[in-house]
């Protein structure tokens, strides 16, 4: 058994590589996870490798590291079509947990409560995973499978997030319902982003979590959204949302709350976040 | 792997000094700073993140320390609350504003917010509220309610508050204050000598099964360093614990069948090495599982199997009240209400999971560790070890917190076995799950209320049912039973009264003794359908309640009747402004906002102080030494509320001393008498007299020396004390008087115990030699869409008689309150799925908004300078008035709590809201 604070990706992957060892990062849902049991095979901290971690922009649009926190992410200079995920950031946990859990450790621990994931669904996202054999991409939405599964396989590592760019216009929104303010995993989630171009929705896309074994887009919804004006949507509030939108969402009942609750509630945070996002951020009750 | 080897050291700045530990993979970097490196102001709540205590700054960002790999602080700055208090400017001025405004209570979170505070005071040197919360919001406090440590935050820059002189009445700093505030408090789990052997629990993981060990002699042989392995074989007397006679029913160890999840079997005793690197799922046990009795209405029923022989249909116990003909006094009514109502289990949440340490002295076995009750764990300790009292020594640690669970010995007996076994220390600290799985609940209410009144808005008639979960074993259920009849009247007047009460036995944890005994479950129903009957009568909820509320030289339901001191009016009348302007807010708010919606909701409640119709004596011990120094021999446990504060200031005012010149000695049942358990709100009335009288017996000692007159006036000065008596003027001559074994020239012990009377079969009698009384009003917000719920701000009145320290009752004030929201709210201990606190959720920073407290003071005549019991009142109202304020902002009526977003947004859908 051994701890391996990785110098390079290519040691970290090489360590990976032999089998039984598990990559540490933020260690905010490692830790928890692995409670007082004992070790059993190795670990690779990936959070000296260089180049993991940090927001970077290029011709092919934006490159967020595995090992970005979501603190750096609250503190990047980022354009209003990233606001869902600075607000999404802002909810992870608490400023400690914030500081030391990272975007990949979020996506691989993948909680269908995983705040970072509607935000990022509606941005597009795109996974890097890179192993020894070399690096293959894929949609978040490809990437995640279930509660606590993903595509990742053994030996690899999420090294980054590839967002396209958006129009200076697009506008992001986040809502997040939870018990209690603070520390608390959501009932349900809505992430939104759209651009209005001349008073019309030119495009709308919005995700909810939270509410089905994995964050969902909700296709139906974004179509008819599409080539509206953004004051007939606005006004229109909540009744907006009919079933046939919500038809990805598959809620269970848990003791944060019934399958019924939470897919109203779901509808209901989508106006408003959809509010949110079409009054540039500014927060609505409805 | 290769390179590993080359990096088990890790190097890191603690403090501004180089450290070096080399850990074991996948350690912690609180484990690290707390064993290795002896930081043990780094606090360990839940090893999950969920509660900040062991919130560090790692080059100037806090984070929790339980989620950091140590090697992750390789060349970092790490800062711990300890070294920021000596050197950094911001937590200087904390240290003084946290004491200043009292924002310590049992002082466990206090590592976790003043460090996060200095992360903020450094970016932000003047924040506001909010950006307190935002900062604060990841370090959960079950103590303060908050508010205070906003105020400690916000205020840290300012000028602090003056203190009071420290006589009764007036507010001083907590004397066993600072501390807290600089990481030195020593709790359970910072005593345990190095090499303490560790110790950990085998627990059923089934809620009702059969077991058969396995070979024991094998496993321990397959993992050498393991001491001891502890099973029922092991317990020298009775394999069983509890806490009143005839109910000692839970076993140290289950033989061969266990009652609930988390029950303990057996437990295992290693080197602290051997002990990290145990996988207890390897333990030889054979579960044969049986199907669990989980809810009330299933242990009842009639081919429910029995939990314990002689209980049928597993009703443990009852508790009945009845005076007048209430079924009459319905039937004439001219209207009346009924109710059912349901609440949940609910956990004591103390930041502080049980913790503590034993050693031999001798032929004597001494247990370290965080309790409510000192002498009732040497009790419990004399019968399972079968040893004298004077073989044991229970001491005390620091106590994170209790709310009555650690009333109950929990890791005691473990301890006291393993270290008489081994010979050694041993210690061991609870995970957060297992405190969780383990240790007793407020119990679950199933509640039937009837209520009636005349068209002049007189009571006339209730009646009540209630059934309580109280799990698979007694712990304080039968108290619950009884003293919920006494209280489901609320403290009105109700000349016809029928209150009954069950406890029942399921697979459940224990439910046991939770900051009100039952009373605010009842409360719940009473105050929620006092509303109801309000409205049906057309009467205002507040005038409804006085014309209906005790008085002096009104009957209780008891039959008791009080000269002076009911102090229930005069706390109601005091909400009459805050009433009528949240009315006109809420109205104004409401026809302006379609979807959120504001409500005004009140209740009142009382508490009697004290065990009902039971004694319960404090013994308060003091003495001069020839010196001149004046010793308190303090034994009431201070778990946060301040009993290390209100005795001596008691004592003090007694004695006829400034309270900063004497001299504490805290609990140890080698030091202190007996003061009883921290619990039924009676330290302050109880020890408090005991401290009263044991002042005045020092002080006529002191005055016979000199034949002084009891007006006479002490002063202590160095190497003595002088007495001024009028005109003369004396100088007392210690060194001429024998000093006793313990070194006092002078020596008192002094008792009290609160005068009551037995209750006959119908609950007629003297339960109770005081009451306390409060009311709370809370304004809510509620977003009808989603069904969250939001209070705005509570204005609680409280008779304390007299307030001994006027800042300690503000704090047991928004202490209870925040738990009062989080029953409401929120919280809801389901065994199996809500073990932890990510799942459990108890209300943070964000959650808690402002409190107005109006302290009433009514003084009683039994209380010591009038002062009446606080800690328990102060939860009761909260739940039904936030309820209450629902109803008034949507119409809906909740009778389920927690209310949650889901629960609200159903009663507001079946209320007619779209």
């Amino acid at each position: 058994m051994g701890y391996l604070v990785a110098a390079s990706l290519s040691e970290a992957l090489e360590a990976l590589g032999k089998g039984n060892a598990a990559v540490v990062a933020g260690g905010t849902d490692w830790f928890p996870a692995q409670g007082i049991r004992p070790l059993k095979g190795d670990l690779v901290d990936i959070t000296r490798v260089p180049g993991l971690r940090g927001i970077t922009h290029d011709s092919t649009g934006w490159r967020i590291g595995g090992a970005t926190t979501w603190t750096d992410v609250i503190r990047a200079d980022l354009p209003p079509a990233f606001d869902g995920l600075k607000a999404a950031a802002r909810e992870v946990g608490s400023i400690q947990i914030q500081n030391a859990g990272t975007i990949a450790g979020n996506l691989c621990n993948a909680s269908p409560a995983a705040d970072g994931v509607p935000p990022l669904l509606t941005l597009g996202a795109v996974v890097e995973l890179v192993s020894t054999h070399g690096t293959r991409r894929m949609p978040l939405s490809t990437f995640l499978k279930g509660p606590r599964q993903t595509a990742r396989m053994p030996g690899e590592v999420l090294t980054a997030l590839l967002l396209p760019d958006l129009p200076a216009s697009a506008q992001g929104a986040f809502l997040k319902l939870g018990a209690r303010h603070y520390l608390v995993i959501s009932i349900a989630m809505v992430a939104a982003l759209v651009t209005v171009e001349d008073g019309r929705i030119a495009q709308a896309a919005l995700a909810v979590g939270s509410c089905s074994a994995t964050a969902q887009r909700l296709p139906a919804l974004e179509a008819e959204l599409t080539g509206r004006n953004a004051a007939e949507i606005l006004a229109a509030g909540p009744a907006l949302i009919t079933d046939a939108h919500l038809a990805p969402l598959s809620p269970i009942a848990d003791v944060r709350g019934s399958a019924e609750y939470r897919t109203e509630a779901a509808a209901t945070l989508c106006a408003r976040a959809l509010a949110q996002a079409l009054t540039q951020g500014k927060p609505s009750n409805g | 792997m290769d390179k590993h080897s080359a990096q088990t050291i890790t190097a890191f700045h603690l403090n501004g000094t180089v450290v070096e530990v080399e850990p074991a993979p996948g350690e912690r970097l609180s484990h690290a700073l707390r064993e290795r490196l002896g930081a043990r102001d780094v606090k360990i709540g839940c090893n999950a993140g969920d509660c900040g205590a062991c919130t560090v700054l790692v080059d100037g960002a806090p984070v929790c320390a339980c989620l950091m790999p140590v090697q992750q602080a390789a060349g970092r700055q790490v800062e711990t609350l300890a070294g920021l208090v000596r050197t950094d400017p911001h937590a200087a001025r904390l240290k003084d504003s946290f004491q200043a405004h009292q924002a310590a209570q049992c002082g466990i979170c206090t590592p976790g917010m003043m460090v996060s505070a200095v992360a903020l005071l450094r970016d932000t040197a003047t924040p506001d509220t909010t950006q307190v919360q935002d900062a604060l919001g990841g370090v959960l406090c079950r103590c303060t309610g908050y508010r205070k440590i906003i105020d400690a935050v916000v205020g840290a820059g300012a000028a602090q508050p003056q203190e009071g002189s420290g006589d009764v009445g007036t507010t001083i700093r907590r004397l066993d204050g600072l501390p807290k505030v600089t990481g030195a408090e020593a709790f359970g789990d910072d005593v345990a000598p190095a090499g303490a052997l560790v110790l950990r629990v085998i627990r059923a993981p089934h809620a009702h099964a059969g077991f058969t060990l396995g070979d024991l002699d094998a496993w321990r042989a397959a993992n050498p360093g393991i001491h001891a392995i502890l099973t029922a074989a092991d317990v020298p007397g009775l394999n069983a614990f509890g806490v009143i006679p005839g109910f000692i029913d839970q076993p140290v160890f289950a033989v061969d069948h266990i009652r609930f999840r988390g029950e303990a079997i057996a437990a295992v005793v290693g080197d602290a090495a051997t002990m990290a690197r145990l996988d207890l799922d390897t333990f030889p046990v054979t579960w044969d599982v049986r199907p669990a009795l989980m809810e009330v209405d299933a242990a009842l029923a009639a081919d429910a199997p029995q939990l314990h022989p002689g209980r049928a249909q597993n009703i443990m116990c009852g508790g009945h009240v009845a005076c007048g003909d209430a079924d009459a006094a319905l039937s004439r009514a001219d209207v009346t209400v009924e109710g059912r109502f349901t609440t949940a289990f609910v956990e004591h949440a103390y930041i502080e999971p049980e913790a503590g340490f034993a050693e031999m002295d001798g032929n004597r076995v001494v247990v370290h560790a965080c309790t409510q009750a000192p002498v009732m764990d040497q009790d419990a300790l004399m019968q399972i070890l079968a040893l004298p009292r004077d073989r044991i020594r229970i001491v005390p640690t620091a106590v994170g917190g209790g709310f009555g669970s650690k009333i109950d010995v929990s890791l005691q007996p473990f301890l006291a076995l393993a270290a008489m076994k081994t010979g050694r220390a041993v210690r061991m600290t609870y995970e957060r799950t297992e405190s969780m799985q383990s240790t007793t609940k407020r119990h679950p209410a199933q509640i039937t209320m009837r209520i009636g009144a005349r068209a002049d808005g007189r009571l006339s008639g209730m009646t009540f049912d209630g059934d309580f979960n109280t799990g698979a074993y007694a712990s304080w259920g039968p108290t619950v039973a009884n003293r919920v009849p006494v209280h489901a009247s609320g403290p009105y007047r109700v000349s016809d009264y029928r209150a009954s009460s069950r406890a029942v036995n399921t697979h459940c944890v224990p439910a046991g003794a939770f900051r009100g005994f039952g009373v605010p479950q009842s409360a719940i129903a009473q105050e929620s359908l006092f509303d109801e009957l309000a409205a049906k009568l057309g009467m205002d909820a507040l005038d409804f309640r006085i014309l209906n509320a005790l008085d002096n030289g009104v009957p209780t339901v008891c039959g008791q009747v009080f000269a002076q001191g009911v102090g229930v009016k005069p706390c109601l009348e005091a909400l009459r402004p805050a009433w009528k302007a949240a009315q006109a807010d809420c109205a104004a708010f409401n026809a302006a906002n379609a979807t959120m919606k504001r409500g005004v909701g009140l209740a009142a409640g009382w508490y009697g102080c004290g065990n009902t119709s039971m004694p319960n004596p404090s013994t308060i011990r003091a003495g001069l030494r020839a010196d001149g120094t004046v010793v308190l021999h303090q034994g009431a446990m201070d778990i946060g509320q301040g009993s290390n504060t209100v005795i001596p200031q008691i004592f003090a005012r007694a004695f006829g001393v400034p309270v900063q010149q004497i001299a504490l000695i805290g609990a140890d049942t080698d030091l202190t008498p007996d003061a009883g358990k921290t619990s039924a709100s009676r330290q302050t009335f109880v020890t408090g007299n005991a401290a009263r009288l044991a002042g005045e017996a020092l002080r006529a000692a002191v005055l016979l020396q000199v034949n002084a007159s009891p007006e006479a006036t002490i002063t202590l000065i160095p190497g003595g004390l002088t007495v001024t008596d009028g005109a003369q003027h004396f100088t007392l001559d210690l060194a001429r008087l024998t000093p006793n074994p313990a070194g006092y020239v002078l020596e008192v012990n002094e008792t009290y115990d609160p005068p009551t009377k037995p209750l006959d079969r119908n609950g007629q009698g003297e339960p109770y030699a005081q009451y306390g009384y409060a009311a709370h009003l809370v304004v809510v917000e509620v977003d009808t869409a989603l069904g969250r719920v939001r209070p705005l701000h509570f204005t609680a009145a409280h008779d304390v008689g007299q307030a001994i320290n006027p800042l300690l009752v503000e704090g047991q004030v928004q202490g209870g309150i925040a738990q009062g929201m989080g029953m409401a709210l929120m919280e809801e201990y389901i065994p199996h799925r809500t073990e932890n606190l990510h799942d459990y959720l108890i209300p943070t920073i964000g959650d808690v908004p402002p409190i107005d407290t109006l302290i009433v003071e009514v003084p009683d005549a039994h209380g010591p300078y009038g002062a009446k019991g606080l800690g328990e009142h102060v939860l009761i109202p909260t739940a039904p008035a936030i309820l209450n304020a629902i109803k008034h902002a949507t119409g809906a009526r909740i009778t389920q709590v927690p209310a949650t977003p889901a629960r609200v947004r159903a009663a507001l859908k079946e209320a007619g809201h779209a």
